[in-house]
């Protein structure tokens, strides 16, 4: 190579290569957790939304809700409908719900509490509730005579819903439900807790138990919970059903989770707040971190122009270096991140009243982040390069 | 001798320094010719000006007045491009500190300056018979930190003339050397003046290296006040 441009690269290398090493390792460790910094609000933050979103799909709606067309109340003959749905390429399971107009007495006290009949085996495999019981069993298809019922409903201690609720049913307990004018005692089997605020008021009974207190109820479903094999694809998925000649309203988890916006446009607007602030603490701490190892490097930067280097090859080495340190901090940083935090916040989530949240990275976030760190690493090495440089060369070399 | 011609000409050299509200007239009115194959040795005592002076001629620095002429060309109003170009090819600076990049290699020290201007193989073997010159061809892959302070000057004279170039100036290169190491690099200056006929400035304040040179200025208070 004959131009002089490679003046900075064979400058850096040899920085690289001969630096102390433990200055070298403390400036990339200090970037790196600028960078960690940088993501983790943003990963924990997506991960709330997230965790909402997944409660939708999990415990409430499925991937899509099938409720019934414009002016019908119920799916006649759901038994049909599944088949028909569950043939469709890219569905998974589907199972029928059937809302029971009806009120809950526990030892006096009254609850208009949301009450299902499901049918548990297709349940089971549509929804996680049976995942999430604390205390108790999940229904049997053939029970009769029990129910399950939601944290707030029970009155699970800290649930933050005790006015709501029957403040301590156990299981075993017995609850009277009414509908019409049938009443019938239900023997608690099992509580459940998902943390999630759509699914931890409902109480659910078996199909077979809603035929023998509400025939005209039978072979009707309020809606059909439809899990799919990817998430992601619901809109795909509607129209393929469509196509299928499903007949109702479908909506999409991600419908549903509009309607619920409030929650997670607050959690956005203060990731975006923090984000704000993030960026500034690792922008002024990468700039900090760069500019006093290049400032104390303004005798070398004085030689080179002494020796006939020419400036804007200076200016290219230090930004290269900027560059470089930065590189090494992102990656670090992202190893650490994936390596580490990552892994260990989705075994140990973080446990908060709304779910559990793990971390979450959006790529698109994360490579701004890092280009973003780089930027900053190039332009904290850009400013004292040019200082030094339009300094005379004697005032660099002496420190003046 | 042949007619020699003038590479550097100094004309009523000021320069100024503001300390503050204190003002220092460190130059007062220099003026001196330096011919091609001129050994000058400019002493006199500390504060005098002498590397006020040589820093001036070895264009780190700007005057408040007066010109300095590199081979006819005004280098005072020159843009900083040019004087750095003038740098890299027309003159070789040795400091007293001896300046080299404590990154860096004998071997690539000598070379940097050089692969400004030519391919890395051929910067690399020039670096290598320099170094051989001054007799650390066993120490080219030593880094500064590993070498003694003679040897480090003598890295600084081989970088110093790796472009050839047409002055050599060297301020107070002996300072921080023993008797032995400063009197090889004496030596080594001898040499290049002698044989090579490079044209050398040096400054310092020991009396007895003012032999090896061909001419001799004395400075005092900012202005010549013997020349011999």
């Amino acid at each position: 190579m004959k131009s002089d441009k490679r003046i900075p690269l064979f400058l850096i290398l040899r920085h690289l290569r001969r630096a102390n090493k433990w200055t070298f390792a403390l400036i990339i460790v200090l970037l790196a957790v600028a960078f960690i910094n940088l993501i983790f609000i943003n990963s924990l933050f997506n991960g709330v939304i997230e965790s909402n979103n997944n409660q939708i799909v999990a415990f409430r709606t499925g991937n899509i809700d099938l409720t019934p067309a414009e002016g019908q109340e119920y799916i006649n003959d759901p038994e049909r409908v599944v088949r028909e749905i569950e043939k469709v390429k890219g569905v998974r399971v589907a199972a029928p719900e059937t809302d029971v107009p009806g009120s809950l007495d526990f030892n006096g006290a009254k609850g208009d509490y949301s009450v299902t009949a499901i049918d548990p085996d297709s349940e089971k495999r549509a929804t996680e509730v049976a995942k999430k019981m604390v205390k108790g069993s999940y229904l049997d298809p053939e029970d009769r005579e029990g129910i399950i019922i939601g944290a707030e409903i029970a009155g699970e201690k800290d649930n933050g819903a005790k006015n709501l609720s029957f403040s301590g049913v156990r299981v075993g307990d017995e609850l009277t439900l009414a509908v019409g004018s049938q009443k019938r005692d239900f023997t608690v089997r099992g509580v459940f807790r998902t943390k999630s605020n759509q699914a931890d008021d409902r109480t659910f009974i078996t199909e077979a138990a809603l035929q023998s207190l509400a025939p005209e109820l039978s072979g009707r479903a309020s809606n059909i919970i439809i899990r799919t094999d990817n998430t992601g694809m619901e809109k795909e998925m509607v129209a393929r059903l469509k196509a299928a000649g499903v007949n109702g309203t479908f909506v999409t988890w991600q419908e549903v989770a509009e309607s619920l916006k409030t929650l997670t446009d607050s959690f956005v607007t203060i990731n975006a707040l923090l984000t704000i602030v993030g960026f500034f603490i690792a922008a002024v701490t990468i700039f900090i971190i760069i500019y006093v190892d290049i400032t104390h490097r303004r005798q070398e930067i004085g030689i080179l122009r002494a020796v006939g280097i020419k400036s804007n090859l200076v200016v290219s080495t230090y930004v290269l270096q900027g560059a470089v340190y930065t590189f090494f901090g992102v990656t670090l940083g992202t190893a650490l991140y994936f390596g580490c935090i990552y892994p260990y916040f989705r075994a140990y989530p973080f446990q908060i009243p709304i779910g559990d949240v793990t971390l979450t990275v959006s790529p698109g976030d994360f490579v701004f982040r890092a280009l973003t760190v780089v930027a900053v690493g190039v332009l904290s090495a850009l400013i004292p390069a040019i200082i030094a440089t339009r300094k005379g060369i004697l005032d660099d070399i002496l420190g003046r | 001798m042949p007619d020699r011609q003038d590479v550097i000409v100094v004309d009523d050299l000021e320069k100024t320094y503001h300390l503050g509200e204190v003002e220092v007239k460190a130059l007062k009115g220099i003026s001196l010719n330096i011919k091609e194959g001129d050994f000058l040795v400019v002493t006199g005592r500390n504060g005098s000006g002498k590397s006020t002076l040589l820093h001036q001629l070895g264009l780190l620095d700007r005057p408040t007045s007066g010109k300095v002429r590199l081979n006819g060309r005004d280098a005072t109003i020159m843009h900083e491009k040019e004087r750095n170009r003038l740098r890299l090819r027309e003159l070789g600076y040795i400091f007293q500190e001896f300046a080299l990049i404590s990154e860096l290699t004998a071997l690539e020290n000598v070379m940097l300056p050089a692969m400004m201007l030519e391919k890395t193989s051929a910067c690399k073997q020039r670096a290598r018979e320099l170094l051989a010159a001054v007799e650390l061809k066993e120490q080219a892959d030593h880094l500064p930190s590993q070498l003694s302070g003679g040897e480090q000057q003598k890295v600084a004279i081989a970088r110093a003339l790796i472009n050839d170039p047409a002055v050599i100036c060297a301020d107070e290169p002996t300072a921080n050397l023993d008797l032995v190491s400063a009197h090889e690099v004496l030596d080594i200056f001898y040499m290049l003046n002698t044989v090579a006929n490079h044209t050398i400035v040096m400054v310092t304040h020991e009396h007895e290296e003012t032999v090896y040179g061909n001419r001799l200025i004395t400075l005092s208070d900012g202005k010549i006040s013997h020349e011999e």
